[in-house]
């Protein structure tokens, strides 16, 4: 039972993480038709400068993860201008523009590792040691509290892209450019703000990451299949399907490990999206959205 | 008038180009400039498999290196485990590949793009994660040294690498110019123009997609039987992003452009070693480069250079001969 409560708890913690990047994913692939392959490094640069914040110069964690947000979502804003940008321009396919993200991603893991080395780190606890014990089973703060943020950060951003107009001009270009410029949106810069959006809730979710694992330069490449899966399996266009699909990944990668074995987690995440592609390839929740 | 016809022919050109490559090692004669072309030889024909599928057909495929990897491992495991002779090895690698990707690709090729690159990755990554943590059969992380070389003589393996190559540059050459070609050609022209004469995309794109797993896998064997290691970072990523770059930058769907890429990219990172560590960077900024400002690839930038100075040619014999 202990152990069934603590792999739940593990998974809505990794689950809540792959929601926020994946989130960005979708938004990236229906604002700026765009597979942005680079949303691992974005994760990665989130993840380190809330460490370097937090371990070398003791700043508060919430206070770390917001800087990163803004931070990372600045950088991402000079990604968009000096790649998608011209790529968009120029017209080339979806495909091209991936790959020259794929250069990004490339870019960006060397440079990091240039700087920062190539060994692992990880944020030692910030919320003290001293477990909670709820009828009987031990959970650390740790594990209460990166849902919660999670939670509360992919409320912020369904209620940013929902309610408000930044979030309607957003919609509207997802849906259809043309008519979007032609009731007076400006189509770059509701891109630029896609993408920036995007790629801090990345680093929100890296900033998070770093409590939990060890992160190094290359992780990015690593996590972003995972993410692919879920986005594929809620369904490429789905808000609500990625955040079902998160949690329901993140729990049952937490399961597999707990019960399995963690050598079968990756081809746990593989297999569910052969038989999505097999059986419904749309998606869990494959239907126009974001409109 | 006769001999430079007949030295300007287009059979005189490439039979003298193949006995300089078969002649080669000879001329040479430095073992380290001979391993970097057996790993030029290797990678041309991966990257002529890889652009039959991405340039022609169009699919996007970033885990060609997972094939690299079965055809490296069910190789070096059916020479170590049964003695088999190794070119049977190599073969029943590039067979292993070709049924594995024609498994993935009946499923997921039915979609379009976006769905294909992500399946890719995945299908990468599940493949390395799985030699890693399969370790009874494998070997696990460390790998399986000691893999049986193909020849003792470095000269002859450069030969039978370089002919199996040309083998393979013979036959994809034929497969673009028969009938299966001229559709590929089709498919990369105008998709729905395809479409609509009666080509099933579908098929011809997975008929691309298992063409390429084999030379992989084939490809993969030989890297091992060489290098006579055999390590699960043959899956990772960046071997799948080489084949990418070198089609990318050569030209997708020129038949030459890929290949000269394959066998540049091969050797100058090697030759100016203090590259070394910044060679990943180096390709990032090269791949970005080059898709924002010759999205075409550079191959048909070169092609024009070429025919323009072909013709230069030909205009001065012609002035000549009056």
């Amino acid at each position: 039972m202990e152990l069934l409560v603590q792999q739940l708890a593990n998974g809505l913690m990794t689950g809540s993480i792959y929601v926020m990047v994946a989130l960005g994913i979708i938004i990236t692939l229906n604002v700026l038709h765009v597979a942005n392959l680079a949303h691992g490094a974005f994760v990665m640069l989130g993840g380190f400068v809330t460490y370097f914040l937090m371990s070398n110069h003791g700043i508060n964690f919430f206070v770390a993860l917001i800087v990163s947000f803004i931070v990372v979502g600045m950088f991402s804003v000079v990604v968009e201008k000096l790649v998608v940008r011209p790529c968009r321009i120029k017209g080339l396919s979806i495909l091209v523009a991936s790959v020259a993200l794929v250069g990004v991603a490339f870019i960006i893991d060397e440079l990091a590792s240039l700087l920062w080395g190539l060994d692992p780190q990880l944020v030692t606890v910030p919320f003290g040691g001293q477990p909670i014990v709820i009828w009987g089973i031990h959970l650390s703060v740790l594990r209460l509290v990166i849902p919660f943020i999670g939670i509360v950060s992919i409320i912020l951003l369904v209620l940013f892209i929902y309610k408000t107009k930044m979030g309607r001009a957003l919609r509207a270009v997802a849906q259809e450019q043309e008519a979007a410029s032609l009731v007076g949106i400006n189509i770059d810069n509701t891109m630029s703000l896609g993408f920036a959006i995007s790629c801090g809730l990345a680093a929100v979710g890296g900033g998070l990451l770093v409590q939990m694992i060890p992160i190094y330069t290359h992780i990015g490449l690593a996590l972003i299949f995972k993410i692919f899966a879920i986005v594929i399996i809620g369904g490429l266009t789905s808000l609500p399907g990625a955040i079902a699909t998160g949690y329901l990944l993140g729990i049952g990668e937490a399961m597999v490990s707990g019960y399995i074995g963690t050598g079968y987690r990756e081809l746990f995440f593989f297999a569910a999206m052969m038989l999505i592609l097999v059986i419904r390839p749309s998606g869990l929740l494959g239907r126009p959205l974001l409109r | 008038m006769k001999v430079i016809s007949l030295l300007s022919s287009k059979f005189f050109i490439y039979g003298f180009l193949f006995t300089l490559g078969i002649l080669l090692p000879f001329i040479i004669r430095s073992e380290y400039s001979i391993h970097l072309l057996i790993l030029c030889c290797i990678w041309i024909m991966m990257t002529t498999g890889y652009n039959l599928l991405y340039g022609y057909t169009g699919p996007l495929s970033f885990g060609q290196a997972a094939f690299i990897a079965i055809g490296a491992y069910t190789s070096t495991l059916l020479v170590l485990n049964f003695s088999v002779p190794w070119p049977l090895g190599m073969l029943s690698g590039g067979v292993m590949a070709a049924i594995i990707a024609a498994l993935i690709g009946i499923p997921v090729l039915r979609l379009t793009g976006v769905y294909f690159a992500f399946v890719t990755i995945g299908f990468g990554e599940v493949t390395r994660l799985t030699i890693i943590n399969w370790e009874s059969l494998t070997g696990g992380p460390y790998g399986i040294i000691e893999v049986p070389p193909m020849f003792e003589s470095l000269t002859l393996t450069y030969i039978f690498v370089f002919l199996v190559m040309m083998f393979i540059f013979l036959v994809t050459h034929r497969i673009v110019h028969s009938r299966i070609g001229r559709a590929f050609v089709a498919i990369r022209e105008g998709k729905d123009m395809a479409e609509s004469i009666g080509i099933n995309i579908v098929n011809y794109r997975l008929l691309a997609y298992i063409i390429s797993a084999f030379l992989c896998g084939v490809g993969g064997a030989m890297m091992v039987h060489y290098l006579r290691y055999c390590y699960p970072e043959l899956a990772s990523i960046f071997l799948s992003v080489n084949l990418v770059l070198y089609t990318i930058i050569g030209g997708p769907g020129t038949f030459l452009g890929p290949a000269v890429a394959a066998f540049l990219f091969t050797l100058f990172p090697e030759l100016f070693r203090f590259i070394g560590d910044y060679k990943p960077l180096l390709f990032g900024v090269i791949l970005v480069v080059v898709i924002i400002f010759a999205p075409r690839g550079l191959g048909p930038i070169f092609r024009s250079l070429f025919s323009a100075s072909i013709a230069r040619i030909k205009s001065m014999k012609l002035a000549k001969a009056k």
